[in-house]
């Protein structure tokens, strides 16, 4: 090491700022190209199939009369279980492992980057939700094959459209408890008592309690959500969905965000 | 580093020969330290104190409320719900957090016979169960005192010692399939979810198995650990039911702890 004049500065200045489109593409990559991304996309994919090849198993073994509605609720099972996990890690992984310090000296811009995610979670969600329609669209068909039935295709659009905005809310509610805490056991465990736990005490105390009962669709979200699997949402229960949404989506997801911008990188 | 000086002749050698190993009661106190000295692990450990706490004030609030006849079984059994879902999460932590942390070095480094460091760990992960359920037992019991107190009422104590030994033991096998599935994948995140997919959905395709499926009706009760345990909670385990317990403990307590273990006395640690 010699000592030098530093007559030479960085002009950074005449650099094309990176464009959005390059962080949703690199985002996307995150996912899918480490160990833990590239196994959770593959079972999601495998439990689906696994599912509907068992449920299949059984209505074929037993003679049931089905229509198309059934395999999509059979798909929306796993599904409905492990895009809310993607959508923490893809959050807190950089936080635990420890990348969050290149990602951001490489664009500062954290709101940028929080957007960018939250584009290509919702980027995998749609896909996913595509995949486990195709699936479900085989599993009918076989089933009608196989079974000799008429194949029901007894759902509308506004289904379809529902099931995509199912797993949009799955997915964001994810991404909004990882950025809530930043440590992916912390938010899958709080997560998972919220999606199994919490409905089960919320019935307990709309029956012990009259004044529970009242309030008790306003604040639960995963109840507000199942008339979009049912593929029947009147006006009310549109408004629920909206408030408890804005409870255990938008709530957590603003302070998360909140914290995401300010938190200390280390 | 540079090819100049040769390596020096290794004239000293270090003698440990008189040094004498680590007890394992040094182990499992440092196990049992580890446990809640670091962030994670002391808020988990608050987070199932306070918890519990809440819990069993929104039952004590509710009950006196409604006038719900409450024994004190019944508290001990809120409070136990809480312990039964966040005690696998500890026993789950305590076996990845060296792996997810890379702690396992400096741990197998200071220690090298892993098997001894392992059983430090399940023993550290019971002594913590016994804790959390004398905990849970004495918040039970206070919050009866307090519910016959409001209501007026001489406090009905109908909690036998076969309910108290049943608890000691399911809350046990709770931490312990933790631990068994941690050792299995080594990865917090991963175990996690496994174990809580085991024990809220796995239940409901059972049910939904039986009952479509007869074959699958006298697989079952083979196979369903946790429907298994029901009867242990108040040692009532009789004829048929040893048999179901045992096959399904072995299915997924025994053998994900026996891959784990081997997983973990194998792995590289990186």
């Amino acid at each position: 090491m010699s000592t030098t004049t530093y007559d030479h500065t960085l002009d950074i200045s005449g650099t094309a700022p990176v464009p959005f489109s390059r962080l949703v593409k690199v985002e996307l990559r995150k996912m899918a190209d480490t160990r833990a991304g590239r196994w959770l996309l593959i079972s999601i994919a495998a439990l689906t199939a696994l599912v509907l090849a068992i449920q299949l198993a059984v209505i074929l073994s037993n003679d049931l009369e089905v229509d198309f509605r059934a395999f999509l609720i059979a798909m929306n099972t796993p599904m409905g279980i492990l895009l809310p996990v993607l959508g923490i890690m893809s959050v807190t992984s950089e936080w635990t492992q420890r990348t969050a310090m290149v990602t951001f000296t490489l664009e500062p811009s954290r709101s940028r980057l929080v957007l960018t995610k939250f584009v290509s979670t919702m980027l995998v969600a749609v896909v996913a939700v595509v995949v486990g329609l195709a699936l479900s669209v085989a599993a009918n068909l076989l089933y009608g094959a196989l079974s000799g039935n008429e194949v029901l295709w007894d759902i509308g659009v506004m289904d379809v459209v529902y099931y995509f905005l199912l797993h949009v809310f799955g997915m964001a509610t994810g991404f909004a408890f990882g950025t809530l805490f930043l440590n992916t056991a912390v938010a899958i465990v709080i997560y998972f008592v919220y999606s199994f736990v919490l409905p089960g005490l919320f019935q307990l105390g709309a029956q012990l309690i009259d004044w529970f009962a009242d309030i008790q669709p306003w604040v639960d979200f995963a109840a507000a959500q199942n008339p979009l699997i049912e593929g029947n949402v009147n006006g009310e229960q549109w408004a629920q969905l909206a408030v408890s949404g804005l409870l255990w989506l938008g709530l957590p997801l603003a302070v998360g965000l909140w914290r995401v911008l300010r938190a200390e990188v280390k | 580093m540079s090819a100049q000086t040769a390596a020096p002749p290794l004239e000293h050698t270090l003698d440990i020969s008189s040094t004498r190993p680590a007890p394992f009661g040094r182990l499992v106190r440092t196990e049992l330290r580890k446990s809640h000295d670091t962030r994670a692990g002391m808020w988990l450990l608050l987070t199932i104190v306070l918890l519990t706490l809440v819990v069993e004030g929104i039952a004590l609030a509710v009950t006196t409320v409604q006038d719900e006849p409450m024994n004190f079984g019944d508290f001990v059994g809120a409070a136990a719900f809480v312990t039964s879902v966040l005690l696998p999460v500890l026993g789950i932590m305590l076996v990845t957090s060296e792996w997810g942390q890379r702690t396992a070095m400096v741990t197998f480094a200071l220690e090298p016979r892993r098997p001894r460091v392992i059983l430090a760990k399940l023993v550290t992960g019971l002594v913590l169960t016994l804790v959390t359920a004398a905990f849970a037992v004495t918040v039970g019991l206070v919050c009866n005192l307090l519910y016959a107190a409001i209501q007026g009422q001489s406090p009905s104590w109908e909690f036998g010692l076969n309910f108290l030994v049943g608890f000691l033991i399911t809350q046990s096998l709770a931490m312990l399939g933790g631990f068994a599935l941690a050792a299995l994948f080594l990865n917090t995140a991963v175990a996690i979810v496994v174990f809580f997919v085991y024990k809220w959905v796995l239940p409901g395709l059972f049910a939904l198995g039986a009952a479509l499926l007869g074959w699958f009706a006298d697989l079952s009760p083979w196979i369903d650990f946790q429907a298994a345990q029901v009867p242990v909670m108040d040692l009532s385990v009789h004829g048929d039911e040893w048999g179901h317990l045992i096959v399904s403990g072995l299915l997924w307590l025994g053998l994900p702890l026996a891959i784990g273990l081997r997983r973990v006395l194998r792995a590289e640690v990186k």
